[in-house]
């Protein structure tokens, strides 16, 4: 694919395509909106990852409510996990009411391991209205951001990347935006990536080595005139796939190289008894290669990883040991390969800017099936990580005596979520939030990010300053205050090496210390300073 | 306004090339200039015939097929006899003669998908694949019942977990869902318009106790074909639920019940449920809609619904399930040809995005690549078994084996269908290909397995190869499903054929070759000129 030139996109392919599915009437989102303060909002460079748990998850046997466990047990005693012995389930948080407490599944200690160190939320009660069983209709919706009859072509991230960087994608990759927008590790594009009108922002990778040296063995160069019929349109749009691709390779493989992971072991295999075909961990790797792309300068926003084997109708356990098997081994990929991620991003200095959530079409039902293995269900938990996360379980139990037809009926709707993600993750001004398609949700958020962004709006308040920057011996950190509290100061070096962390007691209006950097190397740092729902970080020079 | 009425125009090249690109999987040349002039209707009388039942694979340790007598101790292992199966199946579309069945046989497979890995016993997706192929050209009806108790699928889907008072829905909901009525829009939280979940609970009680056979003894009366069985004693089905089971207002509130617990009292049930789900004006209209994506275009557009899927599924009702009818009407209609309207806009020629059976099988059969023969054996399964299916596989399409039940994601995924086959990876692969095709590809030994012969090919298939613009011009008709330009057939000359030498040299090495014999000055030009068009935006549709 090298020599590549390309065809402005003249609006010819997908412009006022109507789309229709068996005789259903689409309603399509409104498709430029105005969005000029983009390049300002970009400023923010927070990531959030998708881990898509394909085929519909038993949360139930993720999270076992521990205030109902005589009714769980009678519910599904072919796969109930045991509320004592050596393998039973791990209580999360003692803290919390009867009504929030959980057990989670034995192999999951790394999701308690997070959950005490701040850096995981549980999310109960997770669906939509009308919710539908079927996993492509109901995967469809979740992409979509819409509700169980809307049709759109495109998905909610798409939406939200393609009005972050308008003119997507005749004008990418730029000097401000050189990276993919999206990156979907694997091979395929799903839904959540399409937009409206053209190619989706989603950029699927399993290797970027391998992708650089296949990208440029191959291809040629583009016809200059299409015909203007529906091969046109396909002509088009394998184009830009190629324009894509030819412009991504490169920078991917340099960010890649330039990238490192850290000395954490990430796992690969399930310990314990389980089918042979899941034992390996099928994410480990994916969020290996994220981390080594983010510590690379990959500006890149969104990730979705997909593992899939969620759809356990039948042998989700050992039948001589219900806390082994096929869905136990998924659980700990999870656990495991989430907490090795974190940890790797940590140890770059990274971890504060990634949020990451898990999503499944549906859960499970809570009867089980005669064949140890359950149906497709309705509402489910998710999980968030990251140390950005506030630690808590959003969302009581379920009432396991008034299940619907066997199922966790809806208590937060999954825009709930994504509207919270939109707003207090990203930064996302009202317009854009609408224009992404959750308006409706914004007043209804879900408060399990902690860190609020620094959008445009908040720009106003004075971020903290360093002075001198740059400092040799010692520099004044200053910031303004509005509620007294505990505030928590983090300098990392550029290699990710934390070279200061305390906790510090603050009080209106600024406050100011002392920040000694007499020992130091020579080189760039990050002062971040978190407390009072509010994080800042500025970058420091140090030269002596 | 989109019209079904019969093309009566002789074919042009270009329209016969199209009629056979989507019916058969990779024209030859000599295949589209004998179409060329002839009417469709016609051509539709020769292309609408079914091969004939093939020989079973055979197994190289043995000699011998491993279908009947069952494999045994001597038999290559099941997970090799898969590859066989494999090979056996892509050798079978590789060679197939002038007529639709092998499309027919892939069509099926992608409405009834399997996930290969699913099934344990390679007999059981062979039976399957049976099923496939004698009914390629049959009757759906017929098709789908078969396929409700086919050992495959029953694995694959949870049938043979489904038992009275331990039901189990996975089948009853694809059944619905991706076999027959499809899903229309939802009224409700339990209402799909086309079914309820009433109605999966209630065909799931009703398809209650059926078990595999693996001695693959049961075989089906009406199809000829080994299938499971009723658990039971053989004569009273034990784990079938023999109540009532009332069908909502999706299929006219019908109730269906055996008249006993007898075998045949529960099959009697099996034909009757059958019966009612195709007397909803949905299954017809699902299954046309699915032939007019696969045949056509992906988009269907109200006119699209209105025009040609409302009469398609008529007729297919009328005439009682068969397909023939229906794909005739298709494909001879002045739609399918473009000739419906004066706009261009809307012409499907060139239109679907190959799957990676197109690029890969359909190159091999247009450019006439030899294999390695049958009688070759070990070396004929690593070709076709092995090799194609790496191939696939590369390309976003591992051999039986989609990601999930609906099957590959571009044959139903709303919003991009066939679309979905191009994504970074997989457009880069297609491109490789072509690498395998020109380059040639060898066994572990060294030894080559099949190459495209360039100068053999060129020399009879070219009119007049030493003008380079014929040359160009000749190849891109036989790959290429629309006319190109001259800037583009001129970027195909200078920067493939032409690259490094000019028009008077190559017509010069190209009568040189032709005296002597001797390939190496014309080899490179050539590799070039395949090169370019084969990884071309243009060569990805058909």
């Amino acid at each position: 694919m090298n020599r590549r030139s390309f065809i402005k996109n003249t609006g010819v392919a997908g412009a006022g395509a109507t789309f229709m599915l068996s005789g259903v009437p689409v309603r399509a989102l409104s498709p430029q909106g105005i969005f000029q303060q983009a390049a300002a909002n970009s400023s923010n460079d927070r990531v959030l990852i998708f881990i898509q748990l394909h085929g519909g998850n038993d949360g139930m046997n993720m999270l076992v409510p521990r205030d109902q466990y005589p009714m769980y047990y009678s519910h599904r005693p072919n796969l109930a996990l045991p509320e004592t012995g050596v393998r039973s389930i791990i209580p999360i948080d003692p803290s919390l009411p009867s009504n929030r407490q959980l057990g989670l599944h034995p192999d999951m200690d790394g999701l308690r391991q997070m959950y005490e160190q701040g850096r995981a939320a549980v999310i109960q009660n997770v669906s939509y209205p009308y919710a539908n069983g079927s996993h492509f209709r109901s995967r469809d919706v979740w992409f979509m951001g819409g509700s169980y009859n809307d049709y759109f072509s495109s998905g909610w991230m798409g939406r939200y990347l393609d009005h972050e960087y308008p003119n997507y994608p005749d004008a990418y990759p730029n000097p401000q935006m050189e990276d993919p927008l999206a990156i979907e590790i694997g091979t395929g594009v799903s839904l959540a990536f399409h937009r409206d009108n053209g190619i989706p922002v989603g950029l699927s990778i399993s290797d970027p080595i391998g992708f650089y040296n296949l990208i440029n063995s191959v291809g040629g160069s583009a016809p200059t005139s299409l015909p203007d019929t529906h091969a046109g349109d396909e002509l088009e749009y394998i184009m830009q796939i190629e324009a894509e691709s030819n412009a991504y390779a490169g920078r991917l493989r340099s960010v890649f190289m330039a990238g490192s992971n850290s000395n954490v072991t990430y796992p690969t295999q399930y310990p314990y008894l389980a089918p042979q075909g899941s034992l390996n961990n099928p994410l480990a790797g994916q969020l290996k290669i994220i981390a080594r792309l983010l510590s690379g300068g990959c500006k890149t926003r969104i990730f979705l990883c997909r593992i899939g084997g969620f759809d356990t109708h039948a042998n989700q356990v050992e039948e001589f040991d219900t806390t082994m098997g096929h869905h136990a081994a998924l659980m700990y990929h999870i656990s495991e390969g989430v907490k090795a991620f974190y940890d790797d991003l940590q140890n770059l200095g990274l971890d504060q800017k990634v949020l990451t959530l898990t999503m499944s079409e549906f859960g499970r039902r809570v009867p089980s099936n005669g064949s140890f293995g359950t149906d497709h269900g309705n509402a489910q938990p998710l999980l968030a990580f990251g140390p950005c996360v506030n630690k808590d379980v959003f969302g009581t139990n379920p009432n396991l005596s008034a299940l619907q037809g066997g199922n966790v009926p809806l208590g937060i709707d999954y825009r709930q979520i994504m509207a919270t993600v939109v707003q207090d993750w990203f930064g996302a001004s009202p317009s854009l939030v609408q224009t992404v398609g959750f308006s409706d949700w914004v007043g209804v958020g879900i408060p399990f990010v902690e860190c609020a962004a620094v959008g445009i709006d908040n720009i106003k308040q004075a971020a903290m300053s360093l002075s001198p920057n740059p400092c040799s011996h010692k520099t004044t950190l200053r910031v303004p205050i509005h509620e007294a509290g505990w505030y928590q100061i983090s300098i990392y070096s550029m290699q990710g090496r934390k070279v200061y962390e305390r906790m510090h007691e603050f009080a209106p209006p600024v406050y100011s210390m002392d920040i000694h950097t007499g020992d130091w190397s020579n080189g760039g740092y990050v002062v971040h300073c978190r407390g009072g729902g509010r994080q800042f970080s500025q970058t420091l020079m140090v030269q002596h | 306004m989109a019209s079904l009425a019969p093309y009566t125009q002789p074919l042009t090249q270009r329209e016969a090339g199209h009629l056979l690109r989507r019916t058969l999987i990779g024209p030859t040349q000599a295949e589209i200039s004998n179409a060329t002039g002839q009417f469709a209707a016609q051509l539709l009388q020769q292309l609408l015939v079914d091969d004939p039942i093939p020989n079973p694979p055979i197994d190289p340790l043995t000699n011998s097929d491993w279908v009947s007598p069952a494999p045994g101790p001597n038999n290559s292992p099941d997970d090799v006899r898969r590859i066989q199966f494999f090979g056996w199946w892509i050798h079978k579309m590789h060679t197939q003669p002038t007529t639709i069945h092998e499309r027919m046989v892939w069509f099926w497979h992608t409405h009834f998908p399997t996930i290969e890995t699913r099934i344990t016993n390679t007999a059981a997706l062979y039976y399957q694949h049976s099923l496939f192929r004698k009914y390629a050209l049959g009757n759906f009806k017929t098709l789908t019942r078969a396929m409700c108790i086919d050992n495959a699928m029953l694995v694959h889907l949870d049938g043979r977990l489904n038992v009275a008072g331990s039901p189990q829905e996975n089948f009853a909901r694809e059944f619905f869902e991706l076999f027959t009525v499809g899903k229309g829009a939802q009224v409700s939280p339990t209402d799909y318009t086309t079914f309820t979940e009433t109605d999966v609970k209630e065909a799931t009680r009703l398809l209650t106790g059926w078990d595999v056979d693996g001695s693959f003894t049961t075989v089906d009366p009406i199809t000829g074909i080994p299938r499971g069985k009723l658990k039971g004693n053989g004569t009273i089905a034990t784990q079938h639920d023999t109540g009532t089971k009332t069908f909502t207002a999706a299929f006219n509130n019908t109730s269906i019940a055996p008249a006993s617990n007898q075998v045949v009292d529960v099959e009697a049930e099996l034909d009757a449920f059958v019966d009612m789900v195709f007397a909803s004006p949905h299954t017809a209209k699902y299954l046309c809609r699915r032939l007019y994506r696969f045949f056509v275009y992906y988009d269907i557009t109200p006119e699209i619904e209105n025009d040609i899927i409302a009469p398609l599924a008529a007729l297919l009702v009328q005439q009682n399930y068969e397909i023939k009818p229906v794909l005739e009407a298709l494909l001879k209609s002045s739609h399918f040809f473009d000739q419906d309207d004066q706009v261009l806009q809307n012409n499907n020629i060139g239109a679907i995005i190959k799957s990676p059976i197109e690029i890969t099988v359909g190159s091999l059969r247009t450019l006439e690549v030899p294999f390695p023969a049958p009688n070759d054996l070990v070396r004929h399964y690593l070709a076709y078994g092995n090799k194609l299916t790496e191939a696939t596989g590369g390309q976003g399409m591992p051999f039986h084996e989609p990601y999930d039940v609906a099957g590959f994601d571009p044959y139903y995924q709303f919003p991009g269908f066939n679309r979905l086959w191009i994504t970074p990876n997989y457009l880069a692969m297609r491109y490789l290909w072509s690498d395998s095709i020109t380059g040639g590809v060898a066994d572990m030994s060294g030894l080559e397995l099949f190459k495209l012969d360039m100068p053999a090919f060129v020399q009879t298939h070219c009119s007049n190869p030493s003008n380079a613009d014929v040359l160009i011009k000749e190849m891109c008709d036989l790959l290429l499903p629309i006319d190109l330009d001259q800037a583009r057939l001129d970027y195909f000359r200078d920067n493939g054929l032409l690259s490094g030498i000019t028009s008077s040299g190559w017509s010069t090495d190209w009568t040189t070759f032709t005296q002597n014999g001797n390939a190496m000055l014309v080899e490179q030009p050539l590799e070039k000129m395949f090169r370019i068009i084969l990884q071309s935006p243009e060569f990805q549709i058909y």
